[in-house]
């Protein structure tokens, strides 16, 4: 049988014990994560200022759902997907709130993010930043964790040869990017 | 370490500012409110449907119960008139 790691196992009975009800184990469930999904939802959309709030949508939506997941080793795939859902649901709506209300000056007032000083991240941000949604979404998923393709698939709610063909755009761009920086 | 994941940690360190001190307990706090108003609302669409039936069920029986009566009439006009056709051939 395979061998699971403490840390592993931990989080399987702190999801049990989430699903049991317990207002703890359901808190310290939302702390454990919400650095990571604040990080994914904020590298995704780009801006500061929605944040917290679609982070606590996500965590909602998390809370009223966690019932129904059978497995807890899909938990995490499954809470990404929904942070994922929510960010992308973002992205559209301001996209079509754009389509609607003039652009003015005021619009573009929004504080910039503060940059972190690194010439290397700040070239990867700016690469990530001209990228489609769907492949941003994938690289930025993979730098979050190991996963599978099938579980990408599952995340992004696409199909395996999908996420294949877009990762390998994706990173194929980033090469160039990088490269042409370089040059 | 992969530039990906140097980006990502320090994506995570400045979003993890973005959130108040005591996000998780403020979450579950609203999400326990939220069930709340939800109960609520199943309640009232579940007495709404309840409503609805109850008038789908009255009507049907009064449709029914209207065929039956009009039916039996019907009948009973038919025999009637056979009776008084039969009565006046006979005088």
């Amino acid at each position: 049988m395979a061998e699971i790691s403490p840390e592993a196992e931990d989080l399987a009975a702190l999801i049990r014990r989430a699903q049991d009800g317990s207002d703890a184990a359901m808190e310290r469930l939302i702390a454990r994560f919400q650095d990571r999904i604040a990080g994914f939802v904020y590298s995704l959309i780009g801006r500061d200022d929605a944040i917290e709030d679609l982070c606590h949508d996500i965590f909602i939506k998390m809370i009223s759902g966690l019932s129904g997941l059978k497995n807890p080793d899909a938990f995490e795939a499954w809470l990404f997907r929904i942070a994922r859902n929510v960010a992308m649901d973002s992205l559209r709506r301001k996209r079509l709130w754009r389509m609607f209300v003039p652009f003015e000056p005021k619009h573009e007032q929004i504080a910039e993010a503060p940059r972190s000083g690194d010439s290397r991240i700040e070239e990867f941000r700016a690469a990530l930043e001209g990228m489609p949604p769907n492949q941003k979404e994938l690289i930025l998923l993979l730098a979050e964790n190991d996963w599978t393709y099938e579980q990408l698939a599952e995340i992004t709610k696409s199909s395996v040869s999908a996420v294949k063909s877009r990762l390998f755009r994706a990173r194929e761009y980033l090469r160039q990017r990088v490269a042409d920086n370089e040059d | 370490m992969k530039i990906e994941t140097q980006f990502m940690e320090y994506q995570r360190r400045y979003a993890r500012t973005q959130l108040a001190p005591d996000f998780a307990r403020r979450v579950l706090d609203d999400a326990r409110r939220n069930a709340g108003r939800a109960g609520i609302a199943v309640r009232l669409r579940l007495v709404a449907i309840t409503g609805v039936l109850c008038v789908i069920g009255t009507m049907s029986m009064h449709w029914v119960q209207s065929a039956y009566a009009e039916q039996q009439n019907v009948q009973a006009w038919t025999t009637t008139a056979e009776q008084i056709r039969v009565l006046e051939e006979s005088i």
